[in-house]
């Protein structure tokens, strides 16, 4: 035992620095991994037990007017096990002056609900009554309007000065909308307050109202009910009056898509980049083993004529090894919770909740063995070459190079001797070659996803829309002057094209979509098939998949009592609504829907797109009856804002692995190269020189990797975001060439190791010429 | 053949000390290193001698005292200073061959040339190939370190240190490693280069080897206690031996 903590000891003492650094890059992969499934998985339960909590159940329709007729019908289903009707007020409103595209819905706060308040400082509040004058706001609105505690909110409930302002005293979570992908928001008053709102719509004149009643119905299926949701939906929709009385619905799975959307895209990179680090852990675990074996190989074959067996030496580096992994995995498990936490914390006002994090501790049981196994396997396997030292002939060998010819000149000598040292020691850069690749494909799929994205979110908004556009406007009554505000924007921007599209709530196959209905439908983002005439729809992948629906399939679609049957003719991409809608001609639409109301929004796209906020803001502040909206929705800024801070931080993280990496492998090559670099300085080649040639060595090699993660990247990138984007709705990803995506990583990377490289050879000037002379002997 | 009755200094140290510790390994040295000379210095295990050649050649700073090298001062001079000196004016030979291991015998030779001379290109690929024949590696230029044998290696080592031109040579034991037959040989290259004009500063504790010199330093508790002369003997081998082995009998050896 005296003997192997010995060399335990003195094994340490040479290859700390190799294994505090790998320790540390497997607290950073297993801290991501953890983290994520941390959040990923209390997000979800967060969430699902709010809904719960809440009574959301298994749908949620929302209705107007007084449906007490209607839940008694739905009540009376036998497939229903539970129906709660909670009552809502929706009304347009201002925030700081500035109009909301769209209603809220309010609801009375009687100190009895199950609702959590949120301070300012995110801290979670007790609340047993709301103060008259006060509302309480989802997280999300400080991301989507720039709220904040103090400010005020005014709703617009009739034209005759019915109006109510409040004032914001806190947050509160929402399960059900809070997210800023949502929309339309809750907010929590008084009862008083709610009352009087009642009241003020009902004191108004029919044509004078504009806030108007309602109510959410949770219906719960019962827990025997064969039914699929779909088939539980028809069922409703068949023995109730629901159509009748239904602005929308939503089923469970569809709000927990869209209330984690943002929580499961951070945390899907952040496993994406947990996996692309392990990976490098592995390559380093294999590269360090495999140098320490052959500059020790020599030690080791004299302790094996001392005795000692390969079995004894092959421990204390699967104990040093080992261990790290060991270590790393239980640090980064320990701390997921804290890291989780704040991740979490710092997208509540995209996500609207303060996610409880919950250690899920059979998962992280689970992955810790496989982490764990893996590390086992990789170490033992590399150690496994330690038993086959043969002492004698070890110990006989000399220390032989592999001939390389490249060429020698004195103009280009620090690149020449670069390139000489990476020819002849190869076998050391291959594991910096493949890091590179890994890391230049992970940056480029990041870079695309940046691109993608650009720095408005245009690619959330061009996914999210029906078609491409700038500015739309929507004329709510026979009084908006159309022709004078399309002369108001063609002042700001000629309009290059213009088209009509009406959103409208219909039935396919009994089952709730909103129709996008085209004048043109050329506009339409077509993934496959052909565009859509009169007698045929559009789908998106997510209701083929949720449909089970081909091209080809013929669909009976209903709206308004009245149904028609059409084929499907092609797949689009509209993201809205998490992808549960359809696109429709108008030719289409008219067999079963009225398109003679103010349903049309015209579409504009401008010479100059950059103008359209501005013209947004004139035509909102000087006309009334029209719904005007830009390409966006009020909490994309949140979100992108969230999404480039993901890209920042991934940047950041992956600059610490290249300095680690390169500590690593810099480490290893200075000391089994100590003797040329004190040779060349001998010779007279400065220090600086050296390094130079040094950085220079790791500038060609992860240049080549890089080159390779390019090419690799240019296949994989785009399929991979997709795959991940296609679970939110976003049937295609394509972010084509760009800046970020295919030329900074081939930049950035090979610049960061390089430079990693020129900072850590800084030990250079420690190489004294003396102690290569010292070994002599005096 | 330089003029010898000249006797300019190439290096000078005064009062040279050196302490590694409490160890006083250099005490008060003063020497003077002259052009053309084949300097030897010889002393037991631990008596200084390395430790003042790496002083003389600026790769140890001394403790105290003051080294020159022609006009310049070797003491306190930077290690950029340092750097350009052993670019420019010296050149090593070790007792372990020290040659870049991933570069051929050629290569390494090519390599001093091109970092320290101030000859073009042209001229160091020729002045290269013109030492390894003459150093008789003709067969090995082409080989890495780990394939040729002990004295081709430090035959190169040898053509490496002097193809700069380098003013002195400094030797640390560079036959030390060798068998009988690679240390004659490469005596006999040193000879050859001394009688050409080099100036070479030796340190070995090999009679063989010190004979090979025209002074001999005897070094003893960091403290130069006793010098011969050879140069008047030049030409008489066996009253050179009988010199030497009756000096170094005189001083214990």
């Amino acid at each position: 035992m005296g003997k192997y903590k010995m060399l335990l000891w003195a094994a340490w003492k040479r290859q700390r620095f190799s294994v505090c650094a790998l320790f540390l890059m497997i607290v950073i992969a297993s801290l991501c991994l953890f983290s994520a499934i941390t959040l990923y998985t209390s997000g979800t339960a967060t969430v699902e037990d709010k809904m719960d909590q809440l009574g959301f159940g298994d749908f949620t329709v929302w209705v107007s007017g007084q449906p007490e007729r209607l839940l008694g019908e739905i009540e009376q289903i036998e497939e229903v096990e539970s129906a709660i009707l909670q009552e809502i007020i929706y009304a347009g409103y201002e925030v700081n002056g500035n109009y909301s595209d769209n209603e809220g819905q309010l609801i009375s706060y009687d100190g009895t609900m199950p609702y959590r308040f949120i301070d300012r400082n995110g801290e979670v509040v007790n609340l047993s009554e709301i103060s008259v004058g006060s509302i309480y706001i989802s997280p999300a609105m400080e991301s989507m309007f720039d709220v904040q505690i103090g400010d005020t909110i005014r709703f617009n409930l009739s034209r005759t000065n019915g109006r109510k302002t409040f004032m914001v005293a806190g947050y509160f979570e929402d399960a059900f909308m809070g997210s800023s992908m949502i929309d339309m928001k809750s907010f929590l008053v008084n009862s008083a307050d709610y009352e009087e709102m009642l009241q003020i719509m009902a004191d108004a004149a029919a044509i004078d109202v504009l806030g108007r009643s309602g109510a959410m119905i949770h219906i719960s299926k019962d827990s025997s009910s064969a039914l699929s949701d779909t088939e539980f939906y028809e069922e409703l929709q068949e023995h109730t009056e629901l159509a009748g009385y239904m602005d929308f619905t939503y089923r469970k799975d569809s709000i927990l898509s869209y209330m984690l959307l943002l929580q499961n895209i951070v945390s899907g990179f952040l496993m994406i980049f947990s996996v692309v680090l392990f990976v490098i852990c592995l390559i380093m675990i294999k590269h360090s083993l495999t140098l320490v074996i052959e500059q020790e190989k020599g030690d080791m074959a004299i302790l094996q004529t001392m005795g000692l067996t390969g079995n004894i030496l092959r421990s204390i580096y699967v104990t040093l090894y080992g261990g790290s992994g060991f270590l790393g995995v239980v640090l980064g498990a320990a701390f997921c919770k804290i890291a989780a936490g704040n991740i979490a914390r710092g997208m509540v006002t995209s996500t609207g909740m303060l996610v409880d994090i919950r250690t899920p501790f059979g998962l992280l049981s689970g992955m810790f063995v496989i982490c764990m196994l893996v590390f086992a396997v990789a170490v033992f396997t590399q150690t496994g070459k330690i038993i086959h030292i043969a002492p004698m002939q070890t110990l006989r060998e000399a220390k032989s190079s592999a001939k390389v010819q490249s060429p020698f000149s004195k103009r280009y000598l620090l690149v020449h001797i670069a390139v000489r040292e990476v020819l002849a020691d190869r076998n050391k850069y291959i594991s910096l070659c493949l890091i590179a690749m890994i890391l230049t494909v992970f940056l480029s799929i990041i870079g695309h996803m940046g691109a993608w994205l650009g720095p408005n979110g245009e690619g959330l908004m061009n996914s999210f829309s029906v078609a491409e556009h700038d500015l739309g406007v929507q004329p709510l009554n026979q009084t908006v002057p159309m022709d004078e505000i399309e002369r108001v924007i063609n002042w700001y921007s000629p309009v290059v094209e213009q088209y009509e599209l009406a959103m409208q709530s219909v039935t396919v196959n009994g089952q709730e979509y909103t129709a996008n209905v085209l004048d043109d439908t050329k506009w339409f983002h077509m993934l496959s098939g052909s565009v859509c005439d009169d007698n045929s729809i559009l789908i998106t992948d997510t209701v083929a998949q949720e449909m089970g629906l081909e091209i080809g399939d013929i669909v009976r679609v209903s709206a308004n009592g009245k149904t028609g049957d059409y084929e499907v003719s092609g797949i689009y991409q509209c993201a809205n609504g998490m992808g549960t809608n359809i696109g429709m001609s108008i030719g289409g639409y008219a067999k079963i829907g009225d398109i003679t109301g103010y349903i049309w929004c015209r579409h504009y796209i401008l010479e100059d797109g950059s103008v359209r906020d501005y013209v947004y803001d004139y035509l909102e502040e000087h006309y009334r009856g029209i719904d005007v909206h830009t390409n966006s929705w009020s909490g994309l800024s949140g979100i992108v804002l969230v999404m480039h801070m993901l890209i920042v931080g991934l940047y950041v993280v992956t600059a610490m692995i290249i300095l680690i990496t390169v500590a690593l492998v810099a480490g290893k090559l200075l000391q089994s190269e100590k003797s040329n670099m004190a040779i060349y300085k001998s010779l007279g080649l400065y220090t600086g020189k050296l390094r130079i040639s040094f950085a220079l060595r790791f500038l060609i090699v992860v240049l080549g990797g890089a080159l390779l993660g390019f090419a690799a990247a240019g296949i994989l990138a785009d399929p991979v975001i997709g795959s991940v984007f296609k679970n939110f709705g976003i049937g295609e990803f394509e972010a084509g060439f760009s800046m970020l995506g295919n030329i900074v990583p081939i930049i950035v990377v090979p610049m960061l190791f390089a430079l990693s490289a020129w900072i850590y050879s800084a030990r250079l000037s420690r190489v004294s010429i003396v102690e290569l002379i010292a070994e002599d002997g005096e | 053949m330089k003029d010898k009755k000249v006797k300019t200094p190439v290096i000078a140290g005064k009062k040279i000390v050196k302490t590694f510790g409490e160890a006083k390994v250099l005490n008060e040295i003063n020497l003077e290193i002259y052009d053309g000379d084949f300097t030897v210095i010889m002393g037991t295990s631990g008596s200084g001698k390395s430790t003042l050649l790496y002083c003389l050649s600026g790769m140890e700073q001394a403790t105290g005292g003051t080294i020159y090298c022609g006009d310049q001062t070797i003491t306190g001079a930077s290690e950029k200073e340092l750097t350009k000196l052993r670019a420019d004016k010296f050149g090593f030979v070790f007792q372990k061959t020290h040659l870049v291991s991933n570069l051929t015998l050629y290569e390494n030779i090519v390599m001093s040339g091109l970092i320290g001379s101030g000859l073009s290109e042209k001229e160091v690929r020729e002045g290269a190939k013109q030492l390894a024949a003459q150093m008789n590696l003709q067969d090995a230029v082409d080989r890495l370190p780990s394939q040729v044998s002990g004295g081709e290696a430090q035959r190169a080592a040898v053509a490496r240190a002097v193809m700069g031109n380098p003013a002195i040579l400094f030797a640390d034991e560079p036959t030390g490693a060798l068998n009988k037959a690679n240390t004659k040989e490469v005596l006999d290259l040193f000879t050859e280069l001394h009688k050409k004009g080099q100036t070479i500063l030796l340190v070995t504790h090999d009679k063989e080897a010190a004979l090979r010199g025209n002074r001999i330093l005897y070094i003893e508790d960091g403290r130069v206690i006793s010098e011969l002369a050879l140069s008047e003997y030049k030409k008489d081998d066996s009253m050179r031996e009988k010199k030497l082995a009756v000096w170094l009998e005189g001083l214990g050896w």
